[in-house]
Protein backbone atom coordinates (compact mmCIF):
# COMPACT_ATOMS: atom_id res chain seq x y z
CA UNK A 1 0.00 0.00 0.00
CA UNK A 2 1.45 3.31 -0.68
CA UNK A 3 1.24 6.47 1.26
CA UNK A 4 -1.48 7.79 -1.06
CA UNK A 5 -3.82 5.10 -0.66
CA UNK A 6 -3.41 5.19 2.71
CA UNK A 7 -4.37 8.55 2.95
CA UNK A 8 -7.42 8.40 0.69
CA UNK A 9 -8.23 5.27 2.88
CA UNK A 10 -7.96 7.71 6.28
CA UNK A 11 -9.93 10.19 4.67
CA UNK A 12 -12.55 7.61 3.75
CA UNK A 13 -12.76 5.79 6.91
CA UNK A 14 -11.76 2.23 5.01
CA UNK A 15 -9.87 1.24 7.33
CA UNK A 16 -8.83 -2.31 7.02
CA UNK A 17 -5.67 -4.60 8.09
CA UNK A 18 -3.40 -3.29 5.31
CA UNK A 19 -3.78 0.17 6.37
CA UNK A 20 -3.03 -0.42 9.91
CA UNK A 21 0.27 -2.09 8.20
CA UNK A 22 0.77 0.67 6.24
CA UNK A 23 0.77 3.27 9.54
CA UNK A 24 2.40 0.79 11.68
CA UNK A 25 5.30 0.96 9.21
CA UNK A 26 4.95 4.64 7.76
CA UNK A 27 5.70 7.63 10.55
CA UNK A 28 4.66 10.43 7.85
CA UNK A 29 0.99 8.71 7.56
CA UNK A 30 0.54 8.17 11.56
CA UNK A 31 1.00 12.31 11.80
CA UNK A 32 -1.32 12.29 8.60
CA UNK A 33 -3.63 10.29 10.62
CA UNK A 34 -3.29 12.22 13.90
CA UNK A 35 -4.27 15.35 11.96
CA UNK A 36 -7.49 14.01 10.32
CA UNK A 37 -8.35 13.16 13.81
CA UNK A 38 -7.82 16.40 15.48
CA UNK A 39 -9.68 17.78 12.40
CA UNK A 40 -12.29 15.28 13.25
CA UNK A 41 -12.44 16.69 16.39
CA UNK A 42 -12.51 20.44 16.03
CA UNK A 43 -15.59 19.46 13.82
CA UNK A 44 -17.29 17.58 16.04
CA UNK A 45 -16.92 20.05 18.62
CA UNK A 46 -18.38 23.13 16.30
CA UNK A 47 -20.80 20.91 15.32
CA UNK A 48 -22.19 20.45 18.79
CA UNK A 49 -21.86 24.05 19.59
CA UNK A 50 -23.92 24.98 16.44
CA UNK A 51 -26.78 22.43 17.13
CA UNK A 52 -26.81 23.46 21.26
CA UNK A 53 -26.52 19.68 21.72
CA UNK A 54 -25.09 19.12 25.37
CA UNK A 55 -21.83 17.04 25.37
CA UNK A 56 -22.93 14.09 26.98
CA UNK A 57 -20.46 11.10 28.48
CA UNK A 58 -21.61 9.29 25.68
CA UNK A 59 -20.31 11.66 22.97
CA UNK A 60 -17.46 12.87 24.58
CA UNK A 61 -16.11 9.35 24.92
CA UNK A 62 -16.25 8.91 20.66
CA UNK A 63 -15.24 11.37 18.34
CA UNK A 64 -17.54 11.64 15.69
CA UNK A 65 -16.45 10.51 12.08
CA UNK A 66 -16.56 13.28 9.14
CA UNK A 67 -19.50 11.47 7.94
CA UNK A 68 -21.46 11.69 10.71
CA UNK A 69 -21.09 15.44 10.60
CA UNK A 70 -21.92 15.83 6.93
CA UNK A 71 -24.76 14.40 7.78
CA UNK A 72 -25.73 16.46 10.69
CA UNK A 73 -25.18 19.57 8.17
CA UNK A 74 -27.38 17.66 5.86
CA UNK A 75 -30.53 16.93 8.23
CA UNK A 76 -30.40 20.32 9.75
CA UNK A 77 -30.44 21.50 5.59
CA UNK A 78 -32.77 19.52 4.90
CA UNK A 79 -35.65 19.94 8.05
CA UNK A 80 -35.10 23.90 7.52
CA UNK A 81 -35.75 23.29 3.83
CA UNK A 82 -38.81 21.30 5.31
CA UNK A 83 -39.71 23.77 7.14
CA UNK A 84 -39.49 26.72 4.66
CA UNK A 85 -41.16 24.71 2.13
CA UNK A 86 -44.32 23.57 4.28
CA UNK A 87 -44.30 26.93 5.34
CA UNK A 88 -44.44 28.16 1.85
CA UNK A 89 -47.06 25.86 0.65
CA UNK A 90 -49.35 26.55 3.09
CA UNK A 91 -49.32 30.25 3.15
CA UNK A 92 -49.41 29.88 -1.27
CA UNK A 93 -52.56 27.43 -0.65
CA UNK A 94 -55.82 29.13 -2.25
CA UNK A 95 -57.89 26.26 0.29
CA UNK A 96 -56.46 26.63 3.01
CA UNK A 97 -56.03 30.23 4.31
CA UNK A 98 -53.69 30.91 7.32
CA UNK A 99 -56.93 32.94 8.59
CA UNK A 100 -58.61 29.91 8.69
CA UNK A 101 -56.58 28.21 11.60
CA UNK A 102 -56.99 31.81 13.66
CA UNK A 103 -58.62 31.76 16.34
CA UNK A 104 -61.66 34.39 16.30
CA UNK A 105 -61.55 36.57 18.51
CA UNK A 106 -63.29 36.41 21.58
CA UNK A 107 -65.54 39.13 22.28
CA UNK A 108 -67.36 38.41 25.55
CA UNK A 109 -68.56 41.42 26.55
CA UNK A 110 -70.78 40.15 29.16
CA UNK A 111 -68.12 38.47 30.86
CA UNK A 112 -66.01 41.63 31.42
CA UNK A 113 -66.66 43.10 34.56
CA UNK A 114 -66.30 46.75 35.43
CA UNK A 115 -63.18 47.78 36.82
CA UNK A 116 -62.04 47.92 40.02
CA UNK A 117 -59.53 48.29 42.62
CA UNK A 118 -58.85 44.72 43.08
CA UNK A 119 -58.49 42.09 40.47
CA UNK A 120 -60.46 39.48 41.13
CA UNK A 121 -59.63 35.77 39.77
CA UNK A 122 -61.62 34.87 36.84
CA UNK A 123 -63.20 31.45 37.41
CA UNK A 124 -63.27 28.94 34.79
CA UNK A 125 -66.70 28.17 32.45
CA UNK A 126 -68.55 25.99 33.67
CA UNK A 127 -69.51 23.37 31.25
CA UNK A 128 -73.38 23.16 31.41
CA UNK A 129 -74.93 20.46 29.73
CA UNK A 130 -78.12 20.78 27.90
CA UNK A 131 -80.91 19.58 30.15
CA UNK A 132 -82.45 16.33 28.45
CA UNK A 133 -85.78 16.39 27.16
CA UNK A 134 -88.16 14.65 29.18
CA UNK A 135 -88.80 11.61 28.64
CA UNK A 136 -92.22 9.95 27.35
CA UNK A 137 -93.70 7.60 29.95
CA UNK A 138 -93.78 4.14 28.60
CA UNK A 139 -96.96 3.61 27.04
CA UNK A 140 -98.61 -0.07 28.66
CA UNK A 141 -98.17 -2.85 26.01
CA UNK A 142 -101.85 -4.08 25.41
CA UNK A 143 -102.83 -8.10 25.02
CA UNK A 144 -105.92 -8.47 23.82
CA UNK A 145 -107.40 -12.19 23.75
CA UNK A 146 -110.35 -13.26 21.70
CA UNK A 147 -112.49 -15.50 23.91
CA UNK A 148 -114.80 -17.99 22.11
CA UNK A 149 -118.54 -18.62 23.27
CA UNK A 150 -121.09 -20.50 22.76
CA UNK A 151 -122.91 -17.82 20.44
CA UNK A 152 -121.52 -17.29 16.89
CA UNK A 153 -122.90 -13.93 17.18
CA UNK A 154 -121.28 -12.88 20.30
CA UNK A 155 -117.55 -12.48 19.89
CA UNK A 156 -115.96 -11.38 23.10
CA UNK A 157 -112.49 -9.84 22.96
CA UNK A 158 -110.57 -8.81 26.35
CA UNK A 159 -107.64 -6.22 27.08
CA UNK A 160 -104.83 -6.57 29.25
CA UNK A 161 -102.29 -3.82 30.32
CA UNK A 162 -99.15 -5.33 30.70
CA UNK B 1 -99.99 1.79 -68.54
CA UNK B 2 -100.99 5.37 -66.85
CA UNK B 3 -104.61 4.19 -66.51
CA UNK B 4 -103.03 1.09 -64.91
CA UNK B 5 -100.86 2.82 -61.90
CA UNK B 6 -104.20 4.93 -60.94
CA UNK B 7 -105.81 1.93 -60.43
CA UNK B 8 -103.46 -0.03 -58.60
CA UNK B 9 -103.05 3.22 -56.20
CA UNK B 10 -106.57 3.90 -56.05
CA UNK B 11 -106.78 -0.26 -54.86
CA UNK B 12 -103.72 0.29 -52.49
CA UNK B 13 -105.50 3.39 -50.59
CA UNK B 14 -108.73 1.68 -50.13
CA UNK B 15 -107.03 -1.24 -48.49
CA UNK B 16 -104.97 1.07 -46.24
CA UNK B 17 -108.27 3.00 -45.45
CA UNK B 18 -110.18 -0.40 -44.56
CA UNK B 19 -107.17 -1.62 -42.29
CA UNK B 20 -107.14 1.47 -40.15
CA UNK B 21 -109.78 1.02 -37.35
CA UNK B 22 -112.50 3.86 -36.35
CA UNK B 23 -111.74 5.62 -33.67
CA UNK B 24 -114.33 6.55 -30.95
CA UNK B 25 -114.19 9.21 -28.02
CA UNK B 26 -116.85 8.76 -25.00
CA UNK B 27 -117.53 10.91 -22.22
CA UNK B 28 -117.93 8.18 -19.43
CA UNK B 29 -119.45 9.62 -16.20
CA UNK B 30 -118.04 8.72 -12.59
CA UNK B 31 -120.73 9.48 -9.92
CA UNK B 32 -118.87 7.48 -6.84
CA UNK B 33 -115.55 6.32 -7.60
CA UNK B 34 -112.36 8.21 -7.94
CA UNK B 35 -112.02 8.84 -11.88
CA UNK B 36 -108.19 9.34 -11.50
CA UNK B 37 -108.05 5.83 -9.94
CA UNK B 38 -110.69 3.81 -12.22
CA UNK B 39 -108.80 5.95 -15.22
CA UNK B 40 -105.66 3.89 -14.74
CA UNK B 41 -107.48 0.76 -14.90
CA UNK B 42 -108.43 1.32 -18.28
CA UNK B 43 -105.40 2.25 -20.08
CA UNK B 44 -105.29 -0.86 -22.36
CA UNK B 45 -104.38 -1.92 -25.97
CA UNK B 46 -107.15 -0.26 -28.42
CA UNK B 47 -107.09 2.86 -25.68
CA UNK B 48 -105.71 5.75 -27.60
CA UNK B 49 -106.66 8.41 -24.62
CA UNK B 50 -107.80 8.05 -21.35
CA UNK B 51 -108.40 12.23 -19.56
CA UNK B 52 -109.87 11.56 -16.17
CA UNK B 53 -111.45 14.98 -14.05
CA UNK B 54 -112.28 14.20 -10.52
CA UNK B 55 -114.00 17.47 -10.25
CA UNK B 56 -116.37 17.02 -13.48
CA UNK B 57 -116.91 13.27 -12.37
CA UNK B 58 -115.87 11.85 -15.66
CA UNK B 59 -113.07 10.07 -18.17
CA UNK B 60 -112.96 10.54 -21.24
CA UNK B 61 -112.25 7.64 -23.56
CA UNK B 62 -110.90 7.78 -26.63
CA UNK B 63 -110.02 4.52 -28.68
CA UNK B 64 -111.53 1.50 -30.94
CA UNK B 65 -114.93 0.62 -30.03
CA UNK B 66 -114.40 -2.20 -28.83
CA UNK B 67 -112.07 -1.13 -26.60
CA UNK B 68 -113.99 1.65 -25.20
CA UNK B 69 -116.58 -0.30 -24.81
CA UNK B 70 -114.80 -2.79 -22.84
CA UNK B 71 -113.48 0.42 -21.11
CA UNK B 72 -116.62 1.56 -20.08
CA UNK B 73 -117.91 -1.29 -18.56
CA UNK B 74 -114.81 -1.43 -16.42
CA UNK B 75 -115.37 1.81 -15.42
CA UNK B 76 -119.06 1.27 -14.46
CA UNK B 77 -118.27 -2.09 -12.21
CA UNK B 78 -115.91 0.05 -9.86
CA UNK B 79 -118.08 3.03 -9.86
CA UNK B 80 -120.63 1.78 -7.49
CA UNK B 81 -122.54 3.87 -4.52
CA UNK B 82 -120.23 3.22 -1.10
CA UNK B 83 -122.22 1.47 1.39
CA UNK B 84 -123.94 3.14 4.17
CA UNK B 85 -122.69 1.36 7.95
CA UNK B 86 -124.33 2.00 10.93
CA UNK B 87 -122.79 1.35 13.51
CA UNK B 88 -124.42 0.43 17.28
CA UNK B 89 -122.51 0.70 20.34
CA UNK B 90 -123.33 0.34 23.55
CA UNK B 91 -120.90 1.01 26.90
CA UNK B 92 -121.61 -1.54 29.56
CA UNK B 93 -120.23 -1.67 33.11
CA UNK B 94 -118.99 -4.72 34.25
CA UNK B 95 -119.58 -4.79 38.47
CA UNK B 96 -118.77 -7.55 41.34
CA UNK B 97 -121.39 -6.00 43.18
CA UNK B 98 -124.89 -8.14 43.33
CA UNK B 99 -127.62 -7.11 41.78
CA UNK B 100 -129.39 -7.69 38.97
CA UNK B 101 -128.58 -6.74 35.13
CA UNK B 102 -129.68 -3.85 33.82
CA UNK B 103 -129.05 -4.17 29.98
CA UNK B 104 -131.27 -3.61 26.67
CA UNK B 105 -133.06 -6.77 25.46
CA UNK B 106 -131.10 -6.88 22.46
CA UNK B 107 -127.83 -7.62 24.50
CA UNK B 108 -129.38 -10.15 26.52
CA UNK B 109 -127.62 -13.39 24.13
CA UNK B 110 -124.17 -10.91 24.95
CA UNK B 111 -124.98 -10.94 28.45
CA UNK B 112 -125.44 -14.75 29.21
CA UNK B 113 -121.81 -15.20 27.20
CA UNK B 114 -120.42 -12.75 29.80
CA UNK B 115 -121.86 -14.09 32.73
CA UNK B 116 -120.02 -17.24 31.46
CA UNK B 117 -116.66 -15.91 30.76
CA UNK B 118 -116.53 -13.61 33.38
CA UNK B 119 -116.91 -13.76 37.22
CA UNK B 120 -118.42 -10.54 37.30
CA UNK B 121 -122.06 -10.01 39.46
CA UNK B 122 -123.62 -7.86 37.35
CA UNK B 123 -123.69 -5.74 34.17
CA UNK B 124 -125.02 -1.95 33.85
CA UNK B 125 -126.03 0.08 30.56
CA UNK B 126 -124.24 3.51 30.99
CA UNK B 127 -124.38 4.48 27.24
CA UNK B 128 -125.80 3.90 23.95
CA UNK B 129 -125.55 5.56 20.92
CA UNK B 130 -126.04 5.06 16.63
CA UNK B 131 -123.58 6.26 13.94
CA UNK B 132 -123.92 6.34 10.46
CA UNK B 133 -121.12 6.58 7.90
CA UNK B 134 -120.10 5.82 4.79
CA UNK B 135 -117.68 3.50 3.79
CA UNK B 136 -114.38 4.59 3.11
CA UNK B 137 -115.25 7.76 5.06
CA UNK B 138 -112.93 9.98 7.14
CA UNK B 139 -114.13 8.58 10.34
CA UNK B 140 -116.59 10.02 12.83
CA UNK B 141 -116.57 10.61 16.68
CA UNK B 142 -118.98 11.31 19.48
CA UNK B 143 -118.74 12.42 22.93
CA UNK B 144 -121.12 13.37 26.16
CA UNK B 145 -121.18 12.97 29.61
CA UNK B 146 -122.70 9.73 31.10
CA UNK B 147 -126.19 10.11 32.59
CA UNK B 148 -126.67 10.45 36.31
CA UNK B 149 -122.23 10.78 36.70
CA UNK B 150 -119.55 13.24 36.13
CA UNK B 151 -117.84 10.87 34.39
CA UNK B 152 -117.51 12.03 30.42
CA UNK B 153 -116.80 9.39 27.45
CA UNK B 154 -115.70 9.74 23.58
CA UNK B 155 -115.63 7.25 20.66
CA UNK B 156 -113.94 7.93 17.26
CA UNK B 157 -112.99 5.64 14.60
CA UNK B 158 -110.60 6.24 11.72
CA UNK B 159 -112.84 4.41 8.54
CA UNK B 160 -114.68 1.99 8.16
CA UNK B 161 -114.70 -0.89 5.28
CA UNK B 162 -116.85 -3.53 3.80
CA UNK B 163 -115.36 -7.04 2.87
CA UNK B 164 -117.39 -8.67 0.04
CA UNK B 165 -119.54 -11.23 1.76
CA UNK B 166 -121.98 -13.50 2.18
CA UNK B 167 -121.47 -12.67 5.21
CA UNK B 168 -120.46 -9.31 4.90
CA UNK B 169 -117.88 -7.90 7.48
CA UNK B 170 -117.38 -4.40 8.19
CA UNK B 171 -113.97 -3.14 9.75
CA UNK B 172 -113.69 -0.59 11.90
CA UNK B 173 -110.31 0.88 12.07
CA UNK B 174 -108.55 2.64 15.06
CA UNK B 175 -111.17 2.46 17.31
CA UNK B 176 -111.19 4.59 20.39
CA UNK B 177 -113.40 4.67 23.57
CA UNK B 178 -111.95 6.59 26.43
CA UNK B 179 -114.33 7.29 29.61
CA UNK B 180 -112.80 10.02 31.92
CA UNK B 181 -113.99 10.64 35.92
CA UNK B 182 -112.91 13.35 37.53
CA UNK B 183 -109.96 12.49 39.53
CA UNK B 184 -109.55 12.98 43.51
CA UNK B 185 -112.32 10.60 44.76
CA UNK B 186 -114.61 11.91 41.92
CA UNK B 187 -114.21 15.48 43.48
CA UNK B 188 -113.87 18.04 40.28
CA UNK B 189 -109.91 19.83 40.64
CA UNK B 190 -108.18 21.86 38.11
CA UNK B 191 -104.42 21.72 37.00
CA UNK B 192 -102.53 24.42 36.78
CA UNK B 193 -104.17 25.26 33.18
CA UNK B 194 -107.47 25.07 34.83
CA UNK B 195 -108.22 22.11 33.01
CA UNK B 196 -110.04 19.56 35.24
CA UNK B 197 -107.79 16.46 36.13
CA UNK B 198 -109.51 13.34 35.29
CA UNK B 199 -108.50 9.40 35.15
CA UNK B 200 -109.02 8.35 31.54
CA UNK B 201 -109.66 4.43 30.87
CA UNK B 202 -109.57 3.74 26.94
CA UNK B 203 -109.98 1.02 24.52
CA UNK B 204 -108.05 1.40 21.65
CA UNK B 205 -108.56 -1.55 18.84
CA UNK B 206 -109.50 -2.29 15.43
CA UNK B 207 -112.77 -4.32 14.79
CA UNK B 208 -114.27 -6.58 12.42
CA UNK B 209 -117.02 -6.91 13.21
CA UNK B 210 -119.94 -9.23 10.88
CA UNK B 211 -123.51 -8.73 9.98
CA UNK B 212 -125.63 -9.21 12.99
CA UNK B 213 -122.88 -10.05 15.15
CA UNK B 214 -122.36 -8.59 18.41
CA UNK B 215 -118.44 -7.62 19.05
CA UNK B 216 -117.36 -7.05 22.58
CA UNK B 217 -114.55 -5.34 24.14
CA UNK B 218 -113.50 -4.89 27.38
CA UNK B 219 -110.91 -4.12 30.16
CA UNK B 220 -110.84 -4.76 33.97
CA UNK B 221 -109.47 -2.65 36.70
CA UNK B 222 -110.76 0.47 35.07
CA UNK B 223 -109.40 3.66 37.49
CA UNK B 224 -108.15 1.02 39.69
CA UNK B 225 -111.24 -0.74 40.69
CA UNK B 226 -112.91 -3.86 40.36
CA UNK B 227 -115.13 -2.64 37.59
CA UNK B 228 -114.97 -3.43 33.96
CA UNK B 229 -115.22 -1.09 30.70
CA UNK B 230 -117.16 -2.77 28.20
CA UNK B 231 -117.80 -1.88 24.87
CA UNK B 232 -120.33 -3.82 22.35
CA UNK B 233 -120.73 -2.89 18.90
CA UNK B 234 -122.61 -4.30 16.21
CA UNK B 235 -122.42 -2.87 12.73
CA UNK B 236 -125.10 -2.93 9.78
CA UNK B 237 -124.93 -2.20 6.24
CA UNK B 238 -127.43 -0.29 5.16
CA UNK B 239 -128.77 0.79 1.24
Amino acid sequence: MTCQECELALAGEELSQSVDRHLAECLQCREFARDLQENFEVFAEFGREAFGIEKTPAVSIGVPRPEAVRWQWAAAAAVAAMLALALGLRTLSPHTPIAQNVPAPVTQIAAVEAPSSQIRPVAAPVKRRAPRPPQKRAEPKILQIKMLTDDPDVVIYWQIEN
Amino acid sequence: MRRLIWTLLAVAGLAFAQEQPKLVTKIIDVKYADADRVARLVRFPGINGVNPDNSLHVIVLSGSPDAVAMAEAVVKKFDVAPANIELTVYLVSGSSHEGADDLPKDLAATAKQLHGVFAYKSYHILQSFIMRDRENGHGSSTSGTLPNSNATYSFHYQSMTVSSGPPRVVHIDNAQFSVGTPANNGIRTLDDKGHPVMDTSTINTDLDAGEGQKVVVGKSNVHGSDDALILVVTAQVVQ
